[in-house]
């Protein structure tokens, strides 16, 4: 027998318990079951009985006999256990004898009853301790708020009648106890009915002595069977909350609080903030907190097939509005306040889910800013715009949204997903523009006054339903969505503009006072399916057909307004434009993957139909009809490969097709600007990009070095650009968009990271180099700016005690901008970056932490040299045994050089722009966090 | 009485006196990472909240892994996966033969980004045999619990002892029948048997032919997993992205 060999090691390894006693002994016995049948092959373990470990076992020989030989001298647990017979085990304790001899071994088959209850609870184990039989209750499910009694009818071996009597392994339960104790006097269903069943652990049958054998301490051979219901600790239940309240100088404050609620089911939470320090949106922890387990929801894109497009969600990209809340928004510019609530509940059970939350914030901000603008028009010709503005903006959006999914059977799921939203903007803006001629004289001036009021609307619901045949790997899904947005704007502009040049005396002021009534509709219906096939083993087919048809409507109403005459409807910029844009798509690819190599590549025809209908003044030239319709083969293709130690390689190509936008299609003369006049083009094409990506990624797990190394590659076909024409003489600049292929990019990035000393000291580096050719028309003169960047960036982050982290961070980078129209103009902007940050826990709960944030920027030709040190800091103690206050305070800004600065190079200008912006003031601030404040002053 | 044991015996057909000691056995294994998150030393409770409110209606990940064995050998590896799926994972080396006659084992594991090869004697599990009753693929199996020194893991086997081999799943072994269910940690890995066939001919028992790996013992292995483990939960990282757990 091979155990013997295994008997041997044991043997061994019992001799260490084996001290004085060098006798041996050897045990040995045979098994039979109550009809005296001998049992043969069953199996006989030999136990240490301090603890149940195995120091050996056996099976019994034909005639049911096993013997255990030449075993240290000590204390035994004999275990036989045999298939359909309860495990019997007996303590063995040596004797004078050297041979121990246990007899007959008689084995109880499992009753029909237990075995049954073993059988049907294949997922619950049941505990069988002697003739206890244990059950965990948490494996039973029963609704919430049921009883013990529905419990215990779910039980295998256990049976409830309709008075509340019970039977278990077909005897009458006479007893049932709660912690081992009588349950108010006798009568078993008073525990049984009046108990949660949630409040239960554990459920034990057992035979119990009779309580007259109790009293008199005389075992008089009767049982009575009880049930004891074991409670739980405690019942869980999941919820947490945290409250923030600030104060500062200059009258700065902040208030902020959420609470979460949860169960295994059920997700409740609510989540509420104000301030004017310039938080506009909460942070992406909060989110996830506030949205649970509805933060991420894999599979909600109704857009089937490779990606169509490389704007995301072009529908509503024509304005700034989106169905998601703010999150982030820190450190804006200017000055602002800011109030948010929302509530989010979700219900998830087995595959189904329900979610719902609704949320509203609203924002008015302060911005005085001054902007300096140098275009350039010909290699001789330039300007210099200034502009000093002032600025109040104020919005309020009140958001909804609702997702549901349920999964109908194992092979079919349907899945809801709602959005809407409804906010309005104000907005009053004061400025005064000043265009000056190379040669330094002002060639003209406006002042401006505009206001706005717009309401908008918009909702979203999407479904989406699944089908999987079973046959492995063939699926079916089809998504319906609508989409509609409503925006009404009532625009007052007025302008006083000033042309020096101007030759002819009533054209040197113009003055504007205008209402511009504007009614945006616009609408989508969209339809997309999809069909997976696998064929052979590893390959499966793709095919989807993707259906669009969107529609909008502008209604512009412009109004002149006179301080001698009545208002009059302005007939040159009043319009009335009808467009629709039908999209169909229909691609198919193939799809490779096993093993951490996944390929895909297919094909797709699209197509595009625009309608355009335009009505608006009788002077206007053309019938005001568009009718464009356009076809394309879009390829695409992808590589994804996840090789051993760690790397990843990945490389895709997409052609990304984007209809033109409503806004640039509409040949609209926008004038709200009067130097800066926009003009919309009907004969637009799609724009192309051709994309090509590539990275590489390894860690090694050990010394946790991490490379990251990637390129990019964008070109353009059918490009949307602003062709600009400038009046040499009042600078009045035109814009409208068109078409032109040739602008590219290319981009590549290396990461790396290594320890200095391991969980210590980190070092990363990072560098990356950009080189961009963007083609634009300046007074019918194609301009091409080409554009470079190199940075250099390298991050240290010293951790070497737990009370002590310092994160430095430097970055250097330079940009070459370069204009063919203006060789004279090239420039080189360099901006260097420094950061620090430190934390030290002191003694008594107190912390320190400080940050410095230190920019450069550069431009010699401008002669800009600017320097932005910002330094916060800030000290909070912790209180209470659990931490759950602190109190904090902060000083933001102590050098006050806030300035909000900002510098941009493209096309044919270089701007600069300064905004007033918070700047320093202390606060004073407690928190409370039921779940305790964090004491680590680690990064993650 | 003896009609009911007879009865019991035709339910249990796969059961019966012959002893088939030869076999195939499909384990489920399912890993339960918000829950083993949710024991990470290093994460606060804000974390640990937040990692079970957003993720925690997320289905843990389950593989099929195959155990084949003959009486004195068995070899546990990777299985063939249920779904067909559109993005297909790279397997790491996991190939475990054990031979019970030459007390031998051999390992392919691909442990910390590495593949290591381990070729030496088996040694001795120490397993403590429980009082419970668990019904496994039609087999009443028996409960004992080992203690891993190396990952700190309380382990649970289910075993039957009417399948009179002392094989197992994963780095489980030595128990007097075959191993048909383990629980790591509470939970945190569950390995059950989900199909199960066996055989009177003993099962040929053979080691893929790419058995490639830096050769190592079992003992440098596990100081280099224990060192890992100490080093990652230090520097805040989880552990088990770069081992299996």
């Amino acid at each position: 027998m091979k155990n013997t060999t295994l008997l041997c090691i044991a043997l061994c390894f019992a001799c260490t318990f084996s001290k004085a006693q060098s006798s041996r002994i050897n045990i040995s016995g045979s098994l039979i079951d109550s009809s005296n049948n001998v049992l043969s092959f069953a199996s006989v373990l030999l136990l240490m009985p301090e603890d149940s470990a195995l120091v050996t076992y056996t099976l019994s020989d034909d005639d049911g006999a096993f013997s255990f030989k030449n075993l240290p001298s000590r204390d035994y647990l004999v275990k036989a256990t045999y298939i359909s017979y309860l495990p019997h085990q007996m303590l063995v304790q040596p004797g004078e004898s050297k041979d121990i001899n246990l007899g007959q071994i008689l084995l109880k088959p499992i009753s029909k009853e237990l075995y049954e209850v073993v059988v049907k609870t294949a997922k619950a184990p049941i505990s069988i301790k002697g003739d206890t039989i244990e059950y965990d209750a948490s494996k039973f499910k029963v609704p919430p708020g049921s009883s013990v009694e529905d419990l215990l009818r779910k039980l295998p071996g256990m049976e409830v009648d309709q008075d509340g009597n019970l039977r278990a392994q077909g005897e009458t339960v006479q007893k049932v106890t709660v912690d081992g104790k009588r349950f108010f006097g006798g009568d078993t269903k008073m525990a049984t009915k009046n108990l949660q069943a949630d409040v239960i652990k554990k459920v034990q049958v057992f035979d119990d002595k009779s309580e007259a054998s109790k009293l008199t301490g005389i075992d008089d051979g009767n049982t009575e069977k009880t049930v004891n219901l074991e409670l739980k600790e405690e019942a869980k239940k999941g919820g947490f909350g945290k409250i923030t309240a600030g104060i500062g100088t200059d009258s700065r404050a902040m208030a902020s609080g959420n609470y979460n609620k949860f169960d295994s089911k059920n997700q409740f939470s609510i989540l509420g903030f104000g301030n004017n320090v310039n938080q506009t949106g909460m942070s992406y922890e909060d989110y996830q907190e506030f949205k649970g387990s509805n933060s991420f929801n894999w599979g909600d894109d109704a857009d089937f097939g490779f990606r169509r497009s490389l704007r995301y969600n072009s529908f509503f990209n024509a304005d700034d509005d989106s169905f998601s809340i703010p999150v982030g928004g820190e450190n804006g510019d200017g000055f602002s306040k800011n109030a948010a609530g929302g509530i989010n509940y979700n219900y998830n059970h087995k595959k189904d889910e329900i979610s719902a939350n609704y949320f509203y914030n609203q924002s008015s901000q302060t911005l005085d800013a001054f902007q300096n603008r140098q275009n350039f028009i010909t290699n001789s010709l330039s300007n210099k715009t200034t502009d000093q503005s002032n600025q109040n903006n104020f919005n309020g959006t009140h958001r909804v949204s609702l997702r549901g999914q349920k999964e109908l059977d194992s092979l079919n799921t349907i899945t809801f997903i709602g959005n809407g939203r409804i906010g309005n903007r104000e907005v009053d803006y004061l400025s005064l523009q000043e265009i000056f001629k190379s040669d330094g004289f002002k060639a003209n001036q406006s002042d401006i006054k505009n206001t706005s009021d717009r309401l908008s609307y918009a909702f979203s619901p999407t479904l989406l339903f699944r089908h999987k045949f079973m046959k492995k790997g063939r699926n079916f899904s089809v998504s319906g969505a609508y989409n509609m947005s409503y925006i009404d704007s009532e625009d007052v502009q007025q302008s006083i503009n000033e042309f020096y040049s101007s030759t002819d005396p009533n054209d040197i002021i113009k003055s504007i006072n205008q209402i511009n009534a504007t009614l945006n509709k616009a609408d989508e219906i969209k339809s997309s399916l999809l069909w997976i096939e696998p064929f052979a083993k590893r390959f499966a087919w793709e095919t989807f057909y993707n259906f669009s048809l969107s529609g909008s409507e502008v209604d512009r109403d412009v109004t002149d307004k006179f301080p001698d005459k009545p208002d009059e409807q302005n007939l040159n910029l009043t319009r009335l434009y009808d467009n629709e844009i039908l999209y169909n798509r229909v691609g198919t690819s193939v799809r490779y993957s096993h093993k951490g190599l996944n390929f895909t590549s297919g094909l797709a025809r699209v197509f595009y139909n625009i309608d355009g209908k335009l009505t608006g003044p009788p002077t206007l030239s053309g019938n005001g009809l568009v009718n464009k319709d356009y076809q394309v083969w879009t390829p695409y293709s992808a590589l994804s490969l996840r090789l051993r130690n760690n790397k990843n390689f990945y490389l895709n190509y997409t052609m990304g097709v984007d209809a033109p936008s409503t806004n640039d299609l509409q040949p609209i003369v926008d004038n709200s600007n009067p130097l800066y006049i926009r003009e919309g083009n009907p004969d637009l094409l799609p724009a192309v990009t051709h994309r090509v990506n590539g990275s590489f990624y390894m860690y090694n797990p050990v010394n946790f070095v991490n490379l990251n190394i990637g390129a990019n590659y964008n070109y353009n076909v059918n490009q949307i650009i602003y062709n600009q024409n400038i009046d040499p003489e009042t600078f009045i600049t035109s814009t409208k968009p068109i078409n032109i292929t040739g602008g590219s990019s290319v981009g590549s990035y290396v990461y790396f990271g290594f320890p200095i000393k391991k969980t210590k000291a980190t070092m990363n580096f990072n560098a990356n180099i950009s080189y961009s050719t963007y083609l634009a028309n300046i007074n019918e003169v194609l301009n091409e700016t080409n554009s470079s960047r190199y940075s250099l960036g390298g991050r240290l982050s010293l951790t070497p005690v737990d009370w002590f982290t310092f994160y430095g961070y430097a970055n250097w980078s330079v940009g070459n901008t370069s204009y063919s129209i203006n060789n004279q103009q090239d420039l080189k902007i360099v901006s260097n970056y420094y950061n620090g940050e430190m934390n030290i826990k002191l003694p008594k709960d107190f912390f320190w932490n400080s940050n410095l944030n230190y920019r450069i920027y550069t431009n010699e030709r401008l002669g800009f040299d600017q320097k932005v040190p910002i330094l916060n800091m800030s000290v909070y103690k912790l209180f209470g045994e659990k931490k759950k206050a602190e109190l904090r305070l902060s000083a933001y800004d102590i050098f006050k050089k806030n300035l909000g600065i900002s510098q941009y190079a493209s096309q044919n200008f270089i701007s600069t722009r300064e905004v007033q912006t918070l700047s320093r003031y202390f606060m004073l601030s407690f928190t409370y966090n039921m779940r305790g404040v964090s004491d680590k002053i680690t990064r993650r | 009485m003896k009609k009911l044991i007879i009865l019991f015996l035709l339910l249990s057909s796969t059961t019966t006196f012959a002893q088939k000691r030869s076999g195939k056995v499909q384990y489920k294994h399912t890993f339960n990472w918000i829950k083993i998150y949710q024991e990470l030393p290093f994460l606060s409770q804000k974390e640990k909240d937040r990692i079970q409110l957003v993720w925690g209606k997320e289905e843990s990940t389950s593989t099929n892994m195959d155990l084949i064995f003959n009486p004195s050998e068995s070899l546990y590896t990777y299985g063939t996966s249920d779904e067909v799926v559109r993005y297909a994972q790279r397997e790491e080396d996991f190939v475990i033969y054990r031979n019970f006659e030459n007390k031998t084992i051999v390992e392919l594991r691909e442990t910390l980004g590495k593949s290591y090869l381990i070729e030496e004697s088996m040694p001795n599990q120490q397993w403590r045999i429980m009082n419970d009753l668990k019904e496994i693929q039609g087999h009443l199996c028996m409960k004992a619990i080992r203690t891993d020194t190396v990952k700190k893991q309380e382990i649970v086997a289910w075993f039957a002892a009417d399948i009179p081999v002392s094989m197992g799943p994963e780095l489980c072994y030595g128990l007097p029948g075959l191993i048909l269910g383990l629980d790591i940690n509470n939970g945190n890995v569950i390995i059950e048997a989900d199909k199960l066939e066996l055989f009177d001919e003993p099962m040929e028992v053979k080691l893929p032919k790419k058995m490639k790996g830096k050769v190592i013992s079992l003992n440098d292995l596990n100081v280099k997993i224990m060192e890992h483990i100490k080093t990652s939960t230090a520097a805040q990282n989880n552990p088990y992205w770069a081992m299996r757990y």
